[in-house]
């Protein structure tokens, strides 16, 4: 047995020390010995580390209301974090249909006559393009199809230029 | 008195039982478990985390785990092998995190600190002054040298030579084969003796 080889049985196995062959080594070896020493003593001192351990005295109790408290979070945070969602979720919608509002009503003006009559929208005409804010504007004329009706979107309110293509 | 008697053998029993009765709501069933492995899983974080507050929650933690997800528990295993491998998972946690926030020297050095004046501050009577003083000093010096290694080191020297637990079930816990384990407690040995090379 070498050096090596005896430094690893000495760390590994505590019954392994009365192996003949290590107890061999170690009579000739004094380094060998010297770690023998050492690692028994440490050993000893390791153990120390446990039984100088304490637990809190009410260490037992604790875990019982760590628990119901942990189950009170549970309780608290899930219906608060699925309204949380709801919430949120509901206001991304609204807010998405109101940004994606497209002029689908206009669209329908533009192509039938009948829909300037029944629309509750009203759109003044210009022979230029003019801007107006809002989803009502004061009538001052009723429109002659056909004429142009472009709409734009801007983040927070909508312009109507209105064309009139008929002459 | 049947019950009682029930209750007895219950309480009696190995882990398996214990955790069978907690399985059927037996609440002493669960409360004697945790009875049974507080001390020594206190002991295993204090030693990992160098922190007792912290290991006594971390502690506290594992038995809520345990208590919630006892249905998982597997019964090839030992009850001691999945409480200690849960154990080390918060303590893995536990390590990463103060790696991440770079706090752990700061806080080693304060804790040091205080703990060096608690210990001159409070000698043990029980023994005479010069003894106490190089035991307590020698033993802080060892805690705080298996504190240095390296933390894959430092759980298998824990569990195996403070802990007392057989190679198999130390490779159960860490997940890692027995070969392994034995070469890091090796490792871990070879350190700690150049590291305590004054005092063994």
């Amino acid at each position: 047995m070498n050096c090596k080889e005896a430094s690893r049985q000495l760390t590994r196995h505590e019954a392994g020390r009365h192996d003949p062959d290590l107890v061999a080594h170690l009579q000739k070896c004094a380094k060998c010995r010297a770690l023998s020493e050492d690692l028994t003593k440490l050993s000893e001192w390791a153990r120390q580390l446990f039984e100088g351990s304490e637990t809190p005295p009410d260490f037992s109790h604790r875990v019982p209301r760590g628990v119901r408290h942990a189950s009170a979070r549970g309780f608290f945070w899930k219906p608060a974090l699925a309204v949380t969602c709801l919430v949120v979720g509901c206001s991304l919608a609204l807010f998405w249909t109101f940004m994606s509002f497209t002029p689908s009503e206009l669209q329908v003006a533009d192509s039938d006559p009948s829909y300037a009559e029944e629309s509750p929208t009203t759109i003044v005409i210009d022979s230029e393009p003019r801007q107006g804010t809002g989803d009502t504007l004061e009538m001052e004329e009723v429109p002659e199809f056909p004429s142009r009706i472009e709409f734009r979107e801007s983040k927070w309110h909508r312009d109507f230029y209105i064309r009139n293509v008929s002459h | 008195m049947e019950n009682a008697l029930c209750l007895s053998d219950i309480l009696a029993g190995g882990d398996h039982t214990l955790v069978a009765a907690y399985l059927k709501g037996n609440q002493v069933a669960f409360q004697t478990l945790v009875e049974r492995y507080q001390r020594r899983l206190i002991n295993y974080i204090n030693l990992s985390v160098h922190d007792y507050e912290l290991a006594v929650d971390l502690a506290q933690e594992t038995f809520i785990r345990v208590y919630r997800h006892a249905e998982s528990y597997e019964a090839r295993y030992n009850f001691s092998t999945w409480l200690y491998r849960i154990a080390t998972n918060l303590i893995i946690d536990e390590i990463r995190r103060r790696k991440r926030r770079n706090r752990f020297l700061f806080e080693n050095f304060f804790f040091l600190l205080s703990r060096k004046e608690l210990s001159n501050s409070l000698p043990d009577e029980s023994r005479s002054p010069e003894k106490t003083y190089g035991r307590k000093e020698k033993l802080e010096r060892i805690q705080n040298a298996i504190d240095s290694l390296p933390p894959k080191y430092r759980l298998a020297f824990v569990l195996k030579e403070i802990q007392d637990l057989p190679y198999e079930e130390i490779s159960d816990i860490l997940n890692i084969s027995p070969g392994t384990v034995k070469s890091r407690i090796h490792r871990a040995k070879m350190l700690l003796r150049e590291k305590l090379s004054g005092i063994l």
